[in-house]
């Protein structure tokens, strides 16, 4: 049963509008950068990427928005290749979802420009092999709950923003699937009952699952001593607080939550 | 195949893509959220209009205040309910006006009538306002959260600051009280 009241398709137009056009007063379109500018840049990376085989010296190249049918891709992998290599291992698990993000976003980008690109399932795959490999150096390195949260979180907002290809990639190797499921779902027991309007997920708590076993008279089940055992070790901070803040409006970097009055 | 353990983050991926400038994400953050705060609004104040004048005005403090969520320290779901529910906070307080939950019948009914433009719809605007009645404070709060704005229980347990454990159960109570209200509808 549905309980919300939906705006007419005439105000939901007109707002949209509205709310459009001052976003786009806040966040003008970026010119686009010329092909000359690119190539320079391209070409700086190129020349820091072989000093660094040659030299052995660790410099950052910005090649992020290289696209992957540029003919300056190649040398974006390599750069990206010597970075990996070069990454202490603490660092490793980050900056693989780092470059998985990325194959996301490079097949997103390739898909809209030519879907019938050649390129699309090796990148596909090269996406799902970064993924796996963000995965398996978490492992390595043991990334106990904060890191592997914010790993993980890195990774889901990479894919859950992904084209069906990338789904697709995921849901051909059923063994990432369950790697994150154990891991990222693990490491975070709020994010792991989060789910909205009851929909099933896997290893998440739906309310159908809450609702079984013996708490028709309210005394909580299995899973949600689970959850109160591990929200007692980690409580969630400011909320309390910031539910009677009357002060302004805050952004999120503060202890809690914005607070009323602005 | 959908992959709910993504879909839970798909609203912070939106909103770190919309930071950036993303106009798309920006979009898609607004089709996915306006029914929804539209649906909180309504119900809380029974009003077409200021419903439409809140979910309007989130949208656009969305945009100035978006600079100031950080990705890396909730969900953005939270942050946007909180400033729903202080929004609320400040309209009451400037307008001096009461919930609609708390409005006598005869009211309800008047104002079924304005504005609802068919039989359904002001049947369905009765029977909801019935059953609000029937909630305390802390359960009608609970309801528009979950039922209506349809946030996710970790964001419900940020927001008022109680435990999933404790929120699932005390929505298992308000379940029951659905299926007793409006019986084979469930």
């Amino acid at each position: 049963m549905k309980f919300n009241f939906l705006p007419s398709k005439e105000f939901t137009r007109a707002a949209k509008q509205r709310f459009l056009a001052v976003f786009g007063a806040h966040y003008p379109a970026g010119a686009a950068v010329s092909r000359t500018i690119f190539i320079v840049r391209m070409f700086a990376g190129a020349l820091a990427a072989a000093a660094i085989v040659l030299g052995g010296v660790s410099v950052y190249a910005d090649t992020a928005n290289v696209p992957a049918d540029s003919p300056l891709y190649s040398l974006k992998r390599l750069n990206e290749t010597v970075r990996l290599a070069i990454a202490p291992p603490a660092a490793r698990a980050d900056l693989q979802a780092s470059l998985a993000a990325r194959r996301v976003n490079e097949l997103n980008d390739l898909e809209e420009k030519n879907p019938a690109s050649a390129a699309i399932p090796e990148l596909a795959n090269d996406a799902g092999i970064a993924v796996r490999a963000s995965i398996h150096d978490a492992n390595k390195t043991n990334l106990m709950d904060g890191a592997l949260t914010h790993l993980c979180t890195k990774l889901f907002s990479a894919i859950a923003t992904s084209s069906i290809t990338m789904q697709n990639v995921v849901e051909n190797n059923p063994k990432a699937l369950a790697h994150f499921t154990d891991e990222c779902e693990g490491a975070d027991v709020n994010g792991a009952g989060g789910n909205s309007g009851g929909e099933a997920a896997p290893a998440a708590i739906a309310p159908e699952q809450a609702s079984s076993g013996p708490d028709e008279a309210g005394a909580p089940n299995e899973l949600e001593s689970r959850i109160n055992d591990y929200l007692q070790k980690h409580p969630i901070g400011g909320a309390a607080a910031a539910s009677e803040d009357s002060g302004s409006l805050e952004g999120n970097s503060g202890a809690g939550l914005p607070g009323s009055g602005e | 195949m959908e992959f709910n353990i993504f879909k839970k983050d798909e609203l912070t991926a939106l909103v770190v893509r919309m930071k950036k400038g993303d106009r798309k994400a920006a979009a898609r953050l607004y089709d996915e959220l306006l029914p929804k705060a539209y649906g909180f609004f309504f119900t809380r104040t029974g009003h077409r209009e200021i419903a439409e004048d809140l979910s309007q005005d989130i949208f656009l403090k969305l945009v100035e205040k978006v600079e100031s969520f950080d990705e890396t320290r909730g969900g953005f779901a939270a942050w946007f309910w909180q400033i729903a529910r202080n929004m609320l906070v400040d309209h009451y307080r400037a307008k001096k006006e009461m919930p609609f939950s708390q409005f006598p019948d005869d009211m309800v009914e008047a104002m079924a009538t304005r504005e609802m433009p068919d039989m359904d719809g002001r049947l369905r605007y009765r029977e909801v306002q019935r059953f609000l009645k029937s909630l305390n404070e802390d359960e009608r709060e609970l309801f528009e959260l979950r039922y209506v704005a349809e946030v996710p229980y970790r964001e419900v347990s940020q927001l008022l600051g109680k435990s999933e454990g404790a929120l699932r159960v005390a929505a298992l109570r308000i379940k029951e009280k659905i299926k007793k209200q409006f019986d084979n509808e469930i």
